[in-house]
């Protein structure tokens, strides 16, 4: 069964083919098209208008590429959320009427089931049941996944995103958009142990997370930091970077691991955006070796927002006989067990 | 008209929550807060207050950077909005953000003051001010009446000018 999956939650314009919720023959984003168009290199950020722009071309590439037409494709998988409402809108729009033109099912996915299933992509992927933590610029949750669509939520930030964290410090430090890449590659020359940022734990019991107190911390310290500035000033901005880094990849395996021994999960798999940082990736690795868990890693390309996973999550439905109507809407909040 | 004002100083984030909910408790339709403040001022936790004015929970309630806008229904709706990442106003207008102004439910706006041109009149602003690690200034002003009638009912619950929430 070959599916077109579709998001368009966020800044993307996403569409890829897959079969039988494996096999990758196409993934477009939006961003490698941008160059060739006339906006060069300018990636028009999150307005739905760009969104209607970029569909229709980034679905056409998706076909081109493996030599397919629209009537070789069986069903359609489309984001309905979380994400901004008018964007998603675009997408599901699309999808609505590609399914109805060819005749073929529709099915709705939550974005987030997406970043687990994208795992499912890779050479190896993980036995049910375990646990993944999906990490990005908007979400950071830890769920326990028992099968394709039986999710729990074990934990979320109660604030912040943790790459949204990465963003702001990286404004902070006038180091650029978007902040993750920049962050981690000023903290390879930083100290980690520079700067002992405060790690939010809540609850011994509790898997959520908190980011805005290390925010701020960070925030107060650069402030201090940015007034006594002088040669004398052991404390570079790499440390800085390195040290907020730290406290992040700290927060989230110390939550993981705690995670898979409350669930007694044997497996755990990472994926969004965030979790292309390689101090995180690496780390997490030393950490579950140690442990005895085994660890999946999304490849990059299916961390970040992708169609990909979207057709992986669609196919898992769609086999289960689940089917969509045109009255298929968009939803800001979505949360995972909600489905 | 002539601007009103009252400013309170909170000494951590539950205290900070607390006086979010003093506000949201009086919200209507029609309602606007704007929110300006420093990184870590605290913006996002006194809008989990005012959610719990409007009867939402506020273990929901978490920053919109990512998403813009997030919607919740308790008593009232609340639209959450944030303009951190937005960088003109054809980007405000491309979102449409100024249709969630037109009183269908509470409007809380972070980064407020990133609002090209004026925001509704009755408006009531709220400036947060990082002291040091845990204290927080407020500073709630309007001059609207609408605005006004909610900083005199929030004076009469929680005390005069520059108190220190207990």
């Amino acid at each position: 069964m070959i599916i077109l999956g579709i998001d368009t939650s966020c800044d993307d314009t996403c569409a890829a083919i897959v079969e039988n919720g494996k096999k990758l023959l196409s993934n477009v984003i939006n961003s490698q098209l941008i160059v060739h168009h006339q906006y060069g290199g300018v990636v028009p950020e999150l307005a739905s208008r760009e969104h209607i722009r970029n569909i229709v071309p980034v679905v056409r590439e998706s076909l081109r590429k493996p030599g397919l037409s629209n009537k070789d494709i069986d069903a359609i998988a489309v984001t309905v959320g979380p994400g901004l409402i008018g964007a998603l809108l675009v997408g599901i729009y699309f999808a609505k009427a590609f399914g109805y033109a060819n005749n073929i099912p529709l099915i709705g996915v939550n974005h987030l089931e997406g970043h687990i299933l994208s795992i499912f992509l890779e050479k190896k992927s993980p036995p049910f049941p375990f646990v993944a933590l999906t990490v990005s610029g908007g979400h950071t949750n830890l769920y326990h996944v028992r099968n394709f669509g039986d999710y729990t939520v074990l934990g979320q930030t109660l604030d912040d995103a943790a790459g949204e964290a990465f963003d702001k410090i990286a404004k902070l430090l006038e180091l650029g958009y978007p902040g993750g890449p920049v962050i981690e590659k000023l903290a390879v020359t930083g100290r980690p142990e520079a700067i002992d940022f405060p790690r939010a734990y809540l609850s011994k019991d509790s898997l959520d997370f908190s980011f805005s107190g290390l925010k701020t911390a960070v925030a107060l310290y650069v402030r201090k930091w940015r007034d006594q500035k002088t040669s004398e000033n052991k404390i570079k901005i790499a440390d800085i970077a390195a040290s907020f880094q730290v406290a992040v990849v700290d927060i989230l395996i110390n939550k993981v691991f705690a995670a898979a021994t409350q669930v007694g999960a044997n497996s755990v798999m990472l994926a969004g955006g965030v979790a292309r940082n390689n101090h995180l990736r690496s780390e997490l690795q030393k950490k579950m070796t140690k442990e005895g868990i085994d660890l999946y890693i999304s490849s990059p390309e299916f961390c970040t927002d992708n169609g990909a996973m979207i057709a992986v999550a669609g196919y898992h439905r769609i086999i289960k006989g689940e089917r969509d109507d045109l009255t298929l809407d968009a939803r800001s909040r979505f949360p995972l067990d909600q489905i | 008209m002539k601007e009103i004002s009252v400013k309170y100083l909170t000494t951590s984030v539950e205290k900070t929550v607390w006086l979010g909910q003093q506000l949201g408790d009086q919200l209507i339709d029609g309602d606007i807060i704007a929110l300006i403040g420093d990184l870590g001022g605290g913006k996002t936790w006194f809008t989990k207050g005012v959610a719990i004015g409007l009867e939402i929970d506020p273990g929901y309630i978490v920053s919109p950077t990512f998403t813009l806008v997030n919607e919740y229904k308790g008593r009232r709706q609340l639209f959450h909005i944030d303009l951190y990442r937005l960088k003109d106003k054809a980007e405000i207008i491309a979102l449409d953000l100024e249709d969630y102004l037109s009183g269908e439910g509470v409007v809380a706006i972070e980064w407020a003051d990133r609002w090209p041109g004026e925001l509704p009149e009755e408006t009531i602003q709220i400036e947060l001010r990082m002291i040091d690690d845990h204290t927080r200034e407020l500073r709630f002003s309007g001059s609207h009446p609408r605005a006004k009638e909610i900083i005199r009912a929030l004076k009469e619950r929680v005390g005069v000018s520059l108190k220190e929430i207990k």
